[in-house]
């Protein structure tokens, strides 16, 4: 059982890209807009899996999800970049999670943020943004599409310090999201897990564990003489990343099943976090290689794996990060590859704010759970 | 990096600043997350440390016996604790529960590894053959309090230290008389008094401590309180209260000593209704089910009583919610509460 608390880490026993992480130099202005969240063991989905569980707790962010760490990267760089005491606005098109992280890192590092939302946005999510410091929150257009072309054509170009926030594909969100691995390497004693479980929307997360990942191989094998093979066969395997999508929005299994990037038609699943038509390229290049494994659960298995998380953890997330769970609690790792009792796997649970009690029960019943 | 070890099959827990409660009240609020304990409450960290006293005792013991046996006649917090703690250090466990114990507890003591028994009807004949049918035949076997004892105590005090060096990496660092940060004013619930006591043993041992103590119970399991309107320990006739994990009838002397004597100490009552209400909205906006025993402190920050009973308090004052987390809960539950008080 391991965890770390909402603190700076201790000396980095190696020579990470701390420039991006999480390290609060008391000297940096910038505070930072996230936080090193716990890595907790659970006996009960090792018992399921077979193997070492461990929850990566994204949940406990303060915007509620992961984005917190590629979003607040993003704004952050944009703030460090800008002379001085520029006045800085952010603005993100989003209904979602990307929005109350955008809102919220802005509000840390003292900027301006802005937020349009589509029409179907719910009430409680805008509210959850006004109360994080946005400046405005603008609903507009049927579609996340719409929204975002409003914000394009109508509000930037009148902002001479506006700064447009993507939701996931840009190389800062990629460097935030690359913390959440070198924190895991980290809490595990400096050892990479041997397999990484996280749900893909657009593919920023997972763009940023296989990029942090490659970091850490990179530095090992600098860090090893050549005459310890062992070590370094040891150090140097390969950690397996497992990217799950809901039937539906499976954006990121079709587009490696083409080897091409695909567009999908529209978006047929409740977990809408993960709702991209189409994920980012370097998520496909990523998606190719062999120790990326992509696999597809069901809206049901996603909700089911919601509730007996909250029954075994207390811990309420979404269906896009009850997807993650799902892999464990539907039993279909099996499918996706063999784990050995000792082996060590990480699920990011990557959390998210479009969640209440209330869902829950309806969805119970939906799904006659 | 902090992780269970044989001194301490506990965590350390993350202190999480809560922009929502800290608008409701009007301070830096902080969410002291002793639901991520191993045992999923905070009591991993007062039975860890008796459990851990134990095994030095038995080791240095001339007498060579075997390997220490713990039992317990608890199949709620303190029970999931003493066997969680138990198995992660390599030791056997036995809990002996009433038949009243609900199912889904007794899975979640099955699955951390303890032998389990279930016998009589209430806490009461299940303590009685734990103690003359077992433990009186187990040369090895050692008794687990759940809440008097001072090891437990020393367990529970370890939170103190944790939240003030938290607080301090938060504010940037030691102050400029090198001291660590302090709480201005910490929340938590009371039951038999073991967490009280051990925060408060905490704070004596932080050098001008200055941090104020709400003690909140529920009316029903209002045990300290009565005590403290009376002047002297009072043993209640019964619980009343649905938050049955701080329904303990008589709160250790220790508790109502620290209670008595100190003015930093405030001790208040909520209905079940606030508590109920209060674990159903931190479940709504933060993603986390506690037990009312829990709720009964949230209830306080949600419904701002803390300027009145903490007068002086400013946007900069640093409140501690103390998490206390608990097991004895679920979703169905959740649902059944949010028709009857809600």
């Amino acid at each position: 059982m391991t965890v770390m608390p909402l603190t700076p880490p201790s000396e980095p026993s190696l020579e990470l890209d701390m420039k991006n992480g999480s390290v609060q130099d008391p000297d940096y202005p910038y505070p930072c807009p996230w936080i090193e969240t716990p890595l907790l063991e659970s006996p009960v989905l090792s018992k399921l899996a077979g193997c070492k569980i461990f929850l990566k707790m994204e949940n406990f962010q303060p915007s509620g999800s992961f984005k917190s760490r590629g979003i607040g990267n993003l704004v952050r760089t944009a703030v460090e970049k800008a002379p001085s005491d520029t006045p800085l606005h952010f603005y993100a098109s989003s209904g979602g999670n990307a929005g109350l992280a955008c809102v919220t890192a802005s509000t840390t590092l003292r900027q301006k943020s802005t937020v349009v939302v589509p029409f179907t946005t719910k009430p409680a999510m805008i509210k959850k943004m006004i109360d994080a410091g946005a400046t405005k929150v603008i609903p507009h257009g049927n579609t996340i599409a719409d929204a975002d072309l409003y914000l394009r054509e109508n509000l930037l170009p009148k902002d001479p310090f506006g700064i447009y926030v993507p939701p996931f594909d840009h190389q800062d969100i990629w460097n935030g999201a690359q913390t959440l691995i070198e924190e895991c390497y980290k809490e595990l004693n400096n050892e990479k897990p041997d397999h990484i479980v996280c749900s893909v929307g657009g593919g920023g997360l997972l763009i940023g564990i296989c990029q942090g990942l490659d970091n850490i191989s990179k530095k090992q094998s600098k860090q090893f003489s050549p005459h310890s093979f062992n070590l370094q066969s040891q150090s140097r395997k390969e950690t397996q990343v497992i990217g799950v999508e809901t039937i539906g929005c499976e954006s990121f299994y079709k587009a490696i099943k083409a080897k091409s990037l695909i567009t999908l038609p529209g978006i047929s699943s409740i977990a809408t976090s993960l709702g991209c038509v189409r994920i980012a390229k370097k998520a496909l290049e990523y998606g190719l290689r062999s120790n990326v494994h992509s696999t597809l659960v069901s809206d049901k298995e996603a909700i089911e794996a919601c509730i007996e998380f909250a029954e075994d953890h207390k811990v309420i997330v979404e269906p896009a990060c009850g997807a993650t769970l799902a892999l464990i609690y539907s039993g279909r790792l099996q499918q996706v590859l063999k784990v050995k009792q000792d082996d060590k796997m990480v699920l990011v649970v990557c959390g998210g704010s479009n969640i209440s009690v209330e869902m829950m029960y309806n969805w119970k019943k939906e799904f006659d759970l | 990096m902090p992780e269970t070890t044989p001194e301490r099959p506990w965590i350390e827990t993350p202190l999480l600043e809560s922009a929502s409660f800290s608008k409701i009240c009007g301070c830096r609020v902080f969410l002291k997350l002793e639901n991520l304990q191993p045992s999923k409450s905070f009591k991993s960290r007062g039975i860890g440390n008796f459990i851990v006293e134990s095994i030095k005792k038995s080791s240095k013991s001339s007498d060579k016996k075997g390997e220490p046996h713990f039992y317990i006649s608890s199949g709620g917090n303190a029970g999931l604790a003493c066997v969680t703690a138990s198995n992660t250090l390599g030791y056997k466990s036995t809990v002996v529960v009433p038949f009243s114990t609900k199912q889904y507890m007794i899975e979640k003591l099955k699955i951390q590894g303890a032998d389990v028994i279930q016998h009589g009807e209430t806490w009461f004949h299940a303590d009685k053959y734990l103690r003359e049918e077992l433990l009186n035949k187990d040369s090895n076997g050692v008794y687990v309090p759940p809440f008097d004892h001072p090891d437990v105590w020393t367990g529970a005090s370890t939170m103190v230290k944790e939240w003030e060096s938290q607080l301090s990496i938060i504010d940037g660092g030691l102050n400029h008389h090198n001291e660590k940060t302090q709480a201005d004013v910490v929340i938590c619930s009371v039951g038999g008094g073991g967490l009280f006591t051990g925060l408060m043993q905490g704070l004596e041992e932080t050098p001008n401590s200055k941090t104020k103590m709400i003690a909140v119970e529920t009316k029903g399991a209002d045990s300290l309180y009565q005590s403290i309107q009376a002047g002297k320990l009072v043993t209640l006739p019964g619980i009343t209260s649905i938050a049955t994990s701080l329904g303990a009838i008589k709160v250790c002397e220790k508790a109502f000593e620290y209670a008595n004597k100190s003015e930093k100490v405030k001790s208040v009552v909520v209905e079940d209704k606030q508590a109920v209400k209060a674990l159903l909205r931190f479940a709504s906006e933060e993603g986390m089910i506690v037990e009312p025993a829990c709720g009964a402190t949230l209830a306080i920050a949600y419904e701002n009583q803390l300027k009145d009973l903490i007068p002086n308090l400013n946007k900069d004052s640093k409140v501690v919610l103390v998490v206390c987390g608990g097991s004895a809960f679920n979703l169905g539950l959740l649902e059944e509460w949010k028709t009857t008080y809600a």
